[in-house]
């Protein structure tokens, strides 16, 4: 019974992240908006993207939720958590400057919080994938 | 088990490479010819004097004739050197963790000794702590506000957001008597950040647009003395406010109009001379690409003339964080150490 929670906590956690995610930024799309063009990376592609991480964020809950598209989840959240770690980490290094949050539009976390929060993440998702039950031959 | 293996190689590789491909697209912009060329002291880099290794950047905050304060990203604390850059100490400030919180990633700290002044940007408000006493007050700002300079012992110049149509605008506010005055003056293209400096040779502010070459220069009466621009060619705002009434947001919020690109970085005011930091690569320039060095472009506050410019090495996976210059030197901090160079002035 233990071993099966913690082999589903990955999922649940993960799903609790992305639904969260997903529709705080639908609710705040404006101010979601306005981030992306604020940073030196994705100011050319704001739009598309706005729409598109919620909308992958989503998906990704929707395949976590049910055991048959579980592990394909867990490759999406992979990837996906993987790219806004890498994304962090490039902002941090590769920008020359770190986005102001100046004006009201306030994160929660730092930069660095948000880095490290992001790779515990990531790491969960590998965990997801390397601990789902692999398919019984019959 | 192989199979999940190359999925998550193949999706690494993609990630990968999807971030590497818009951070190399977004340095173009700065790589290409912009029309201008800057001229270049003789003697070329700045001689090292001494250099001193942090666990974390710190941000000059202030100085006087015995000490150079700076500040980090935690608002608790308060770190101070000597002017002959002996070692480094630091103060800790008595904050409310909420407080510090709610601080994090939108303050920055002033010290004119005795007194600390925490301009909390998203607070609207000021906190001044007396470095001596460990007492501190909260003064209160008309709204959130974006710059903050000190402009005498009581009165500070403070770029506020003003909730209307204007977005934002200039206001005097005097932290004792918490006389207040605002303007309606100088409100033209206030919506992009910049920095604003105060020059006590001629008490006059000035603010460095961060998004186009536009220097505004006004005295403490809000009264504009001249608008002058920096020797680049980008002279047009690349950012747009959005009013709170398009959006439905309560959020302030902004939209690049055109390829949004940082042109005026750090800057100072130093012995009638404006210091400015520029990201843009002059024609007659051929790095930047790598970043081992930054341009500072030097201007007379009393000609309002270009004069020269000098580079400030920027080692390998640092970025530049602050600089001050004082006594003919430069001191510069960066992502995780001190560097005090020799500066031997202009070459004319």
């Amino acid at each position: 019974m233990l071993k099966k929670s913690l082999l589903e906590l990955p999922a649940v956690l993960l799903t609790i992240l992305f639904t969260y995610a997903s529709i705080s930024k639908l609710l705040q799309y404006n101010t979601f908006r306005s981030q992306l063009d604020q940073s030196p990376f994705t100011t050319g592609y704001s739009g598309i993207i706005a729409w598109s991480i919620p909308a992958t964020e989503l998906i990704t809950t929707a395949l976590l939720i049910f055991p048959a598209t579980r592990l394909k989840g867990f490759y999406l959240s992979y990837g996906l958590m993987l790219l806004f770690t890498v994304y962090i980490y490039a902002i941090l290094h590769y920008s020359y400057f770190i986005p102001c949050s100046c004006g009201g539009i306030l994160s929660r976390m730092n930069w660095e919080q948000h880095l490290v929060f992001n790779i515990t993440f990531t790491l969960l998702a590998l965990t997801g994938i390397f601990t789902f039950p692999f398919k019984s031959k019959v | 088990m192989t199979t999940r293996i190359f999925i998550v190689l193949l999706t690494t590789i993609v990630v990968l490479g999807f971030i590497f491909t818009i951070v190399r697209t977004s340095r173009q912009p700065y790589e290409k010819k912009h029309g201008f060329n800057r001229t270049f002291r003789s003697g070329n880099h700045l001689q090292l004097i001494k250099k001193i290794t942090m666990e974390y950047p710190l941000y000059l905050a202030g100085y006087n004739n015995s000490n150079i304060y700076f500040h980090s990203d935690d608002p608790h604390i308060i770190a101070y050197t000597d002017t002959a850059f002996s070692t480094i100490a630091t103060i800790s400030l008595s904050i409310d963790s909420a407080v510090g919180h709610q601080l994090a990633n939108a303050f920055s700290t002033h010290v004119r000794y005795p007194e600390a002044f925490i301009f909390a940007y998203n607070m609207a408000a000021i906190f001044v702590y007396n470095l001596q006493s460990g007492r501190h007050t909260v003064i209160h700002t008309p709204s959130n506000y974006s710059n903050a300079v000190q402009i005498s012992d009581s009165t500070f110049i403070l770029k506020y957001f003003t909730g209307n149509s204007t977005d934002q605008s200039f206001c005097k506010l005097n932290v004792y008597t918490k006389q207040l005055t605002k303007t309606e003056l100088l409100t033209e293209d206030l919506s992009s950040s910049g920095i604003l400096l105060y020059n006590d040779r001629n008490a006059s502010c000035y603010f460095i647009h961060h998004y186009n070459n536009r220097i505004a220069v006004f005295d403490t009466a809000f009264h504009a003395i001249s608008s002058n621009h920096t020797i680049d060619t980008f002279t047009q705002s690349q950012i747009q406010y959005l009013s709170m009434i398009k959006t439905g947001s309560s959020d302030i919020l902004y939209k690049p109009n055109g390829t949004r690109m940082l042109i005026n970085y750090l800057s100072q005011l130093h012995g009638g001379r404006l210091y400015i930091n520029s990201l843009i690569k002059a024609d007659n320039e051929t790095l930047l690409t790598d970043q081992s060095e930054t341009v500072i472009d030097i201007y007379s506050t009393n000609t309002d003339n270009y004069l020269e410019s000098f580079y400030i090495p920027v080692p390998h996976n640092q970025h530049l964080k602050s600089f001050r210059i004082f006594d003919s030197k430069i001191l510069a901090t960066y992502t995780n150490h001190l560097a005090l160079y020799k500066f031997p002035g202009l070459s004319k």
